[in-house]
């Protein structure tokens, strides 16, 4: 995440350069138990070649000293970037030498972000939250430095009696302090270059299973108890998910939080960390389920891996999406699968304001106002279009090998290797195709029946051609699965040689970031007649719409909304009723 | 005794070749099968001179959320002056939760009923319950009535496997 900030700060130095230090080595110790927090943070790091500076992100708090291998020196503004970046200066380091940088400040710290409701920190009696860098704020203050690197670390943190402190990956070491303060002591298993800290007077469950257990963390009297088990309870089933589909975690103990609704992120995930703004247990609960497949997911993509430079964002956030419904279609059913990618699609389709498209692998995209549409929201239907094309027999092993590439080391043309070396096909077409440009898949059907069965004539308009499953519903209750490849050039092809089906379906797991229509409108069985049949099938969805807020599934399909009001309802049914042949 | 019986004839028979068509000797009848166990769509019919009085049911379909059919004619004519009649049971159509469908043109029959959506929520069809009835015309001797493109409907999107069982005209025994 870090490496977004210095995106947005610095986007105009060469920045593919090497990193001017290795950092190997974080302590950060926090003092929660006064009036005001006290924060010191040492840091350990290796030059990379010869320097004489050092930039990082201004404090919140009123700065109390930083030293350089034990040298007060005192920070100047950054000469390009002043309200961000402190800069000190030093005698220049050979490439190769050892740093100790040393940083101490205390509060009051000044959290709010200026014209906004959103806070970067919470610092109060009942508690303190120092979160982690996020996409949207300006600066932060405890991975405070310039440049990104993972690095292992330890956290500390000093708590008055009755408070808890989560800090970090896996079970903390607490330590009875004289007059009832604690001190809660995390140490990082593997190097991130994110740390937070969680404290106050928290209500807590916990959920196990084997060697696993999750604590959840919630504000005193805010959440039902039933609300808090079951959300415990699904952070574990989800952790069982993605151990064996991506890899075992290097830790025992995972934690949800319920963090202030200021955080700047509805979520975020930290390696087994999943905080979730508080209003989500209360108003949105609808992004309970979805909020914690993701953030948890953000352990694998995001910590125990990363993307590239230009792909940092991506690979974490498009990965963390995709496999969060991964996740939960595994642990309820294919069909809740095909709702997470059908309402990430259709959000992304019909909700990006003219002109905001962009692709989604564009060097520049965190940037640009369209970023969350492609990233979130269209990119995860994309990686689940490339898991269909490759088959999960492939592209489970590929994404396992992926991971285990490591922090900043993934990217997409890095999966294509994986899949390939695997015997897989070469996505590399369909990567540059949907996600080095913009748009979608328009498929357009025009069906008929004759003596042979179903025929359909197949029209791609936008991203093309795009290879799309067809699932025949014949009324003995059996399925049958094909195939149907639709490009710019209309083609036709026999889809059932069956004169009796219940139902044709084009790509019903929503595997595709596509719309598809039909020639006759009402024909939404694609078979070629109106009839009952089709009455039915828009009857099942009738109460769909086309949402007007991010992540609510409306249900919303649009081959349903026969007369496009992107509504569908008892009009669409009646429309349905009117065209019967 | 089923068994028995079919023993006894089959001895008597010799196992031969299946028994042909027998001439028409009696007036026409109708005939339409008992249906199966579990759910199923049959017809009842009972043939007055040209007029063939049919009903199609339902049974044992459970909660659903709708059903559609079409009854082909072969060798039947429908009545343009007696519109088929489609039974409410999946709730009154007054409720703005159901729709239904009845179409006829004069080799078929279109049927549907379908309740709007999870709001409206899913009806169950249990016993034989009637869904649509019509007369149709019996212009010759013999004539076939069959159910296709059935579909019944869960709210979950399910498809309800059903048997189905349509009916003839022929000459009595």
């Amino acid at each position: 995440m870090k490496a977004m900030l210095i995106s947005l700060l610095l986007s105009s130095l060469a920045l593919a350069q090497t990193a001017p230090f290795d950092f190997t080595q974080q302590d950060i110790t926090a003092d929660l138990t006064g009036a005001q927090p006290a924060i010191e943070v040492n840091l350990t790091a290796v030059a990379n070649r010869s320097i004489d500076r050092f930039d990082f992100l201004i404090p919140p708090g009123t700065m109390e000293g930083f030293w350089v291998n034990g040298t007060q020196v005192q920070p100047a503004p950054h000469p390009q970037y002043p309200t961000h970046l402190w800069r000190v200066t030093f005698p220049t380091m050979a490439k190769g030498q050892s740093a100790e940088f040393r940083m101490a400040y205390k509060g009051p710290l000044s959290c709010q972000i200026p014209n906004s409701p959103l806070a970067q920190c919470v610092s109060s009696p009942e508690g303190t939250m120092l979160y982690p860098l996020t996409y949207e704020m300006p600066w932060y203050f405890q991975n405070f430095y310039a440049d990104a690197d993972a690095n292992l670390w330890t956290v500390t943190v000093r708590v008055p009696q009755g408070h808890s402190a989560i800090a970090g990956q896996g079970a903390a070491t607490v330590t009875e302090l004289p007059g009832g303060a604690q001190r809660w002591t995390y140490a990082a298993h593997v190097p991130t270059e994110s740390q937070f800290i969680a404290s106050g007077v928290f209500q807590a469950v916990q959920a196990s299973s084997g060697d696993r257990t999750v604590k959840a963390y919630f504000t005193p009297g805010t959440v039902s108890e039933d609300r808090q088990q079951s959300s415990a309870d699904l952070a574990l089933a989800l952790w069982s998910v993605y151990a064996p589909m991506y890899g075992e975690l290097p830790i025992a103990e995972s934690h949800l939080i319920a963090a202030p609704q200021s955080m700047p992120a509805g979520g975020m995930g930290m390696l087994g960390n999943v905080l979730l703004a508080d209003y989500i247990f209360f108003t949105h609960t609808y992004l309970i389920d979805q909020g914690i497949a993701h953030e948890m997911a953000h352990s694998w993509w995001g910590n125990l891996s990363s993307g590239v430079f230009d792909e940092m964002g991506f690979m974490s956030e498009a990965f963390a999406e995709y496999s969060g419904w991964r996740a939960l279609g595994a642990l309820r059913g294919p069909a809740e699968r095909a709702r997470g990618m059908r309402m990430n699609a259709v959000w992304y389709m019909y909700r990006t304001p003219a002109g905001q498209d962009v692709a989604p692998l564009s060097a520049d995209v965190a940037q640009k106002p369209g970023f969350i549409y492609v990233t979130y929201h269209k990119a995860p239907v994309v990686l689940r279009m490339l898991e269909e094309e490759t088959g999960p027999a492939i592209f489970a092993p590929a994404l396992r090998a992926l991971i285990a590439r490591g922090y900043g080391q993934t990217s997409m043309a890095a999966l294509a290797e994986e899949v390939s070396k695997l015997g897989g096909p070469d996505l590399t077409p369909l990567i540059d195709r949907w996600l080095r440009h913009t748009g979608f898949a328009r498929v357009k059907i025009a069906p008929r029946r004759d003596a042979d069965g179903v025929k359909w004539q197949a029209q791609c308009e936008g991203v093309c051609p795009v290879s799309l499953p067809v699932r025949v519903r014949l009324p003995s209750g059996e399925v049958v699965s094909s195939k149907v490849n639709a490009a710019a050039t209309r083609s036709e092809s026999l889809v059932s040689g069956e004169q009796s089906l219940e139902s044709i379906e084009l790509d019903p797991e929503w595997t595709a970031v596509r719309e598809v229509s039909c020639s006759q409108p009402s024909d939404v069985t694609l078979d070629g007649t109106i009839d009952g049949r089709d009455l039915l099938e828009v009857a099942l969805r009738v109460g769909g719409a086309l949402p007007t807020e991010r992540r609510i599934d409306g249900a919303y399909d649009p081959l349903y909304d026969v007369n496009g009001d992107r509504r569908i309802d008892a009009a669409d049914a009646a429309t349905v009723l009117a065209a019967v042949q | 005794m089923t068994r028995r019986i079919f023993l006894i004839s089959c001895f008597a028979m010799a196992c031969s070749a299946p028994p042909v068509d027998v001439p028409i000797k009696g007036p026409p009848v109708f005939r339409a099968p008992p249906p199966a166990g579990g759910p199923a769509l049959f017809v009842r019919g009972a043939l007055e001179g040209d007029r063939l009085q049919v009903e199609v049911f339902g049974k044992e379909l459970g909660s659903i959320i709708g059903y559609a059919f079409r009854i082909a004619l072969d060798g039947l004519k429908t009545q343009p002056d007696e519109p088929a009649i489609i039974d409410e049971a999946l709730g009154p159509h007054t409720s703005g939760e159901v729709l239904y469908l009845g179409k006829t043109t004069s080799s078929s029959l279109l049927f549907g009923g379908a309740r709007l959506g999870s709001k409206a929520q899913e009806r169950a069809i249990d016993g034989e319950t009637r869904l649509a009835h019509f007369t149709l015309r019996v212009p010759a001797a013999t004539g076939q009535l069959t159910l296709v493109d059935t579909s019944v409907r869960r709210l979950s999107g399910d498809g309800v496997v059903i048997s189905v069982s349509g009916g003839s005209i022929g000459a009595a025994p």
